[in-house]
């Protein structure tokens, strides 16, 4: 009843502006209609109100101003800590890009070639076979026609998996049974783990797994540095991204959300263990390029910027407008997609983002060109080139497909846009 | 004052580091890299990149030249054009740029369409009656001995173009009988004129029908062989006359002359297992010095970086430059036009994604499956040590790298060249 009470409140009180990472503007000067934003608010207490979620913050950004920036609900209902883009929330697959884009940084110094082979950098890879036949104990494989190469591994076409809660054949068993996630593997021993599993296809072929892991290593062995140390130079310090980490330091710790899930009650339960939980612990081991940062609204907010920027903010140069480019121009033609259209229809893979390329089809609005990815908690971005518009929607709830939140979050930012730029 | 001047070897180093080679040498003006829209600080990857191919003796020695907006932003060279001479790569040297032949010989052939003396759709036999009865290969007899069939379709002049006349080299990695037969005959002999090459070529089967699927080959010597009978000039007399004394391109030819010796590269080889050794055989080193006939067409020229990026800024100004025309705009757009159909493209798109080709030169069409940085409607092509060129319309970018190393296409030149450019170009015009 009291969080009830205060999350009531809060709605009525708009968070800060100053908190989500960009400076901000009237609504108004950058196209949106401030009437129709109030329909966001709506929602995300619709949300809230009917115990869907514990809480959500939605900010968004345009012409590199912030437009809204609001929450509604709790990060911790226990603790009666309240939802804003300043709240610690476990990205997961947000982290992709993150990675992704950390690696083109050694593309651009030469250090790295997108053609390389994997096993170029990772020699443990390279015998690894393709899965024929036969059980988890033995699985019989054959040589890949093409060796997995980098930007195999940036397009989710390796034939890398995930474990057996995502991939339910035998090469996703083989996962679960060498615990290849388990937090307390270095990176290390999560790439020479992986690479004694058989790629479940083809390089060539998407299938959504542990390829940006992999990379992650890749970026370890070429830089000589951890991967968080990397991040850090080189993308969380010039980004000023000081809320983005593996870990959370324990000074920290009370800013952190709590993960929850729709109980058999359908009533939302808190997520003690399992989820990859343990990534985010003190001692964790485990560097997680394909799923372990913390982040918040407003240092997420600042990674896009950067992107829509082409490659630069606040005089931080990370990339250059054609990396940029190149890394959001569709990879995958439509017959090796595997079930990447079951889940984005009407979109194509970059170099670690999904590139919309039918709006059509994608059943949402938007523009062609747009470029995003979502976490397991159920948290999403998106960057509109066309609109100049980048977007994050925080929130922890397990897992990321319960509600359609990404559908609702596009819905209601372009409802809200009243001057498009993009009219195609 | 002493410790001014004890400072100046300092001072000097670092200035002959970020001084821009002189003008004349680039063959275009020069420009600061800002000014152009690159970032000088990124830049000096593309020194870094240089350095690691010498340092690391993958390569002997390398030039680079980059140039927007008909400037140059970067134009440096390292290491060594001949390591036992002890001569240094520089902005001018002279070195085999091989397949890079292939843009001028296609650029030569549309000079004489523009003229309405020759036609893209005429077939290759009018103008070379010896090819009026190829063959096509078609299987083995029991004997080993090669069955052919008769063309379905002509060969046109477009096919040698677009390497869809069905001509194939000795040495592809698809060997089939009919590369053997090429290797048996000898064929890029350099003491046959082209007359005589194009008489043996006849001779031999093509390795697949006309008009079915792109085949790299020996097509670009046989259109030079095209260029001679249609301008009734020798090519090289016709090269020289319509477009290397035009556009000032004076160091460019099949043949080094004598006084030009000291500025012609070693051509090196791998070693295998590691280095470099200049290459064996003196195959590379006869066909380009005086007494040498065949003039190819396909590979046979000689040039410098300076030289060159005048040719391609010839195209980037869509066929003129300094006044010089050589093609129409609409010429030239049609040569950067993809000409083929996706299921023909195969073998090309094996090694390079994401491209088709026009009429002499490969098109990007679809930047995301060439996974490389650059710009729908970039234009490039190869030379066999290993030499690469692109121009990008959009960026108004052309930039060059040559060195001189066996086998061509060991090292990603291509994607490194086009790598190092891109990251450096922080003032883009293309990117929606």
């Amino acid at each position: 009843m009291w969080t009830k009470a205060l999350s009531f409140l809060l709605l009525l009180a708009p968070i800060q502006a100053l908190a989500a990472g960009l400076p901000a503007a009237p609504p108004a000067s950058l196209g949106f209609s401030p009437e129709r934003l109030a329909r966001i608010d709506d929602a995300m207490k619709r949300y809230v109100d009917d115990g869907k979620l514990a809480g959500i913050n939605i900010a968004f950004a345009r012409d590199g101003k912030l437009v809204y920036d609001k929450s509604a609900g709790m990060a911790d209902m226990a603790r009666g800590l309240p939802m804003s883009s300043d709240t610690l929330v476990r990205i997961y697959s947000m982290t992709k890009a993150i990675t992704v884009v950390a690696a083109m940084t050694l593309v651009e110094e030469g250090r790295l070639r997108l053609t390389d082979p994997v096993s170029m950098h990772l020699p443990e890879f390279a015998g690894t076979g393709v899965y024929v036949e036969g059980g988890p104990d033995a699985p019989k494989t054959r040589p890949p026609k093409t060796p997995p190469k980098i930007f195999h591994l940036m397009t989710h076409t390796s034939g890398l998996t995930y474990p057996g809660g995502y991939d339910k054949t035998v090469v996703g068993k083989v996962y679960d049974e060498k615990n290849v996630f388990d937090a307390g593997n270095t990176l290390e021993e999560l790439s020479r783990k992986t690479a004694t599993i058989p790629l479940t296809d083809e390089p060539g072929e998407y299938h959504y797994g542990a390829s940006i892991d992999i990379l992650g290593r890749v970026i370890e062995v070429v830089s000589g540095k951890p991967l968080d140390v990397f991040l850090r130079e080189r993308l969380f310090v010039p980004l000023k991204m000081d809320d983005t980490m593996f870990t959370v330091p324990p000074g920290q710790r009370g800013r952190l959300a709590e993960l929850y899930t729709k109980g058999p009650d359908g009533k939302l339960v808190v997520l003690k263990q399992g989820a990859g939980l343990g990534l985010y612990e003190a001692g964790a081991k485990l560097l997680s390029g394909g799923g372990g940062l913390v982040s918040t609204t407003a240092d997420y907010l600042r990674f896009c910027q950067m992107m829509l920027n082409g490659g630069e903010l606040d005089g931080a140069r990370i990339l250059s407008p054609k990396t940029v480019q190149l890394m959001t121009r569709g990879q995958v033609s439509p017959a090796h997609r595997g079930s990447l259209n079951d889940f984005s229809p009407g979109y194509d893979m970059g170099l670690g983002f999904g590139v919309l390329e039918d709006v059509g089809a994608s059943g949402m609005p938007g523009s062609a060109g747009e470029f995003r990815w979502g976490g397991a908690a159920s948290t999403e971005f998106f960057i509109d080139p066309s609109e100049k518009i980048v977007a994050v929607l925080s929130t922890q709830l397990m897992p990321g497909s319960t509600y359609r939140l990404r559908e609702d979050m596009k819905a209601l930012i372009y409802q809200a846009l009243v001057e498009q730029r993009d009219g195609q | 004052m002493k410790r001014r001047l004890g400072a100046w070897p300092v001072i000097a180093i670092l200035l002959a580091s970020i001084t821009p080679f002189t003008a004349l040498a680039a063959g275009l003006p020069s420009a600061p890299p800002e000014s152009l829209g690159f970032s000088a600080e990124r830049l000096k990857r593309v020194d870094a990149m240089m350095q690691r191919y010498v340092s690391q003796q993958k390569l002997a020695g390398m030039t680079i030249a980059i140039a927007r907006d008909g400037k140059v932003a970067y134009l440096r060279s390292a290491g060594m054009a001949d390591i036992a001479a002890k001569r240094p790569m520089r902005d001018d040297t002279i070195a085999r740029y091989y397949s890079m032949t292939k843009p001028i010989t296609a650029v030569a052939a549309l000079v004489l369409v523009e003229e309405g003396k020759l036609r893209l759709d005429d077939e290759l036999a009018a103008y070379l009656p010896e090819f009026k009865d190829v063959k096509v290969y078609a299987g083995q007899n029991a004997d080993g001995s090669m069955k052919t069939e008769a063309p379905t379709k002509p060969i046109r002049v477009r096919d040698l173009f677009t390497h869809t006349s069905g001509f194939t080299y000795a040495g592809m990695a698809d060997q089939t009988p009919v590369g053997d037969a090429y290797e048996k005959a000898d064929i890029m002999r350099p003491d046959r004129n082209l007359d005589e090459f194009s008489k043996v070529i006849a001779t031999l089967p093509l390795k697949v029908q006309p008009r079915t699927d792109y085949t790299y080959g020996v097509s670009t010597d046989v259109l030079g062989r095209v260029v001679e009978v249609v301008s009734g000039q020798a090519f090289d007399t016709f090269l020289k006359a319509r477009i290397f004394d035009p556009l000032g391109m004076t160091d460019t030819s099949f043949t080094v002359p004598e006084d030009k010796l000291a500025r012609f590269a070693e051509i090196y080889e791998m070693v295998p297992g590691g280095g470099i050794q200049p290459a064996k055989g003196d195959g590379a080193r006869t066909r380009f010095r005086d007494g040498a006939r065949l003039h190819s067409g396909g590979g046979g020229l000689v040039s410098t970086v300076g030289d060159y990026l005048r040719f391609c800024q010839m195209l980037l100004n869509d066929g003129e430059l300094d006044g010089v025309r050589i093609l129409s705009p609409k010429t030239v757009e049609l040569m950067t036009a993809p000409q083929l159909r996706p299921d023909q493209l195969a073998f090309l798109q094996s090694f390079m994604p994401g491209y088709n080709t026009g009429l002499g030169v490969a098109v990007l069409t679809d930047l995301g499956r060439s996974e490389l940085p650059g710009s729908v409607g970039e234009y490039n092509w190869a030379g066999a040590a290993s030499t690469v060129f692109f121009i990008d319309p959009k960026e108004k970018v052309i930039a060059i790298l040559i060195t001189q190393l066996f086998p061509g296409l060991h090292y990603p030149v291509r994607e490194d060249l086009k790598t190092v450019v891109y990251q450096a170009l922080i003032e883009a015009r293309n990117v929606d």
